[in-house]
């Protein structure tokens, strides 16, 4: 019993510390209000204490017990709704909005985040067990490495070049580069924008990247994450200062042009460079034979 | 969706959406920042000296 009770503390211990770094891990997805941060510790506790509580069960055997430990675990799927919902709500109401698919891509990561936690409990709990505390530990420091290595996932820099890039017009035509951005029609505002505007070029590695940075959804997640580091101009009476990312449709490279709060072209590149990789923009046609054909036969022209 | 258009020659422009007429190119722009800024929306301009003001 008090072996068991051992396990069943340090699997929850380590289930619950999980959550509580891979909530610091990532400032994009970490919830900015400590009322979210509350709840979602406390759901990774209770996710702790299910993954911990099966390790006894099995091992009793009480199959009733587990059973009703998988229905509960299934509830966690109720969490990327939960997470889906507020985001929505509070992109409503955004002057930079993130996305669907940026919101998307957090829900789905808070509900895996929960199943990671779950795990974690069990595994731990499971060589507590089995091996006594030592053996715990050791369990402990590999999930973490593997979860802070492993679910983190790529980001922008990891597969495009961000080259600081020129703003200009043509006419009333703004141009990033040779990239066609809007059309301003007001001069005050388009002096304004040549002044204090900034501008870059996201040039992909490779078609991978390529199919990656051409999604909508990415696009907007890189003006959002650009806008929430830097600050914007923008107001609710002046679109023109919104960011926009938009593509040269001949090569697929992108030009993303911002109003910054502080004018700062470094923190600009290194903002851009850390847009995570939505998973739903996530794409690799160069695994497949035509997009590798493709490939060679443009790379011949 | 176009909300309305500002422009300094009436017969080059028709259609459903209000038309302001400005006496020169100046009067036009003023009137284009105007009508933007009232109705949250951005002004674009085209090249025969007439704006068009629309919500994104």
């Amino acid at each position: 019993m008090d072996n068991y009770l051992v396990a069943f503390i340090a699997g929850t211990l380590a289930g619950t510390l999980s959550r509580i770094l891979l909530l610091r891990m990532d400032y994009r997805q970490y919830p900015g209000y400590p009322h979210g941060m509350i709840s979602h510790i406390s759901l990774g506790f209770i996710a702790s204490a299910i993954g911990a509580v099966s390790v006894p069960a099995i091992m009793k055997p009480d199959f009733a017990a587990v059973t009703f430990l998988a229905l509960a675990a299934t509830q966690f799927r109720e969490i990327r709704g939960i997470e889906r919902t507020t985001l929505d709500n509070l992109d409503k109401t955004e002057l930079v909005r993130r996305g669907n698919d940026y919101i998307e891509g957090i829900a789905r990561t808070f509900e895996a985040r929960n199943y990671m936690v779950m795990f974690t409990a069990l595994f731990v709990t499971a060589a507590c067990y089995l091996t006594g505390l030592p053996g715990a530990v050791v369990m402990m420091a590999l999930l973490i490495i593997f979860v802070k290595s492993f679910m983190s996932g790529q980001n922008i820099g990891d597969i495009c070049e961000i080259l600081p890039a020129r703003i200009h017009f043509d006419k009333s035509l703004l141009k990033v580069d040779e990239i066609d951005i809007m059309n301003v029609g007001l001069q005050d505002m388009r002096d304004k924008i040549l002044n204090e505007g900034l501008a870059v070029k996201i040039v992909p590695r490779d078609f991978n990247a390529l199919a990656v940075i051409n999604d909508m959804g990415q696009r907007t997640a890189i003006a959002h994450t650009a806008a929430a580091l830097l600050g914007s101009k923008k107001d609710i009476d002046t679109p023109e200062f919104t960011p926009l990312a938009r593509k040269n449709v001949d090569n697929g490279e992108v030009g993303l042009y911002i109003l910054p709060v502080i004018k700062d072209m470094e923190a600009l590149l290194l903002a851009v460079k850390r847009t995570p990789v939505l998973e739903s923009a996530r794409s690799k046609p160069l695994s497949t034979g035509a997009g590798r054909m493709a490939v060679r036969k443009n790379e011949r022209q | 969706m176009i909300l309305a258009v500002v422009t300094r020659d009436p017969s080059a422009v028709t259609g459903g959406a209000p038309i302001f007429i400005g006496r020169d190119e100046k009067q036009c722009e003023s009137m284009a920042r105007s009508l933007s800024r009232i109705m949250d929306a951005m002004a674009h301009y085209l090249d025969n000296d007439t704006y068009i003001i629309v919500s994104h």
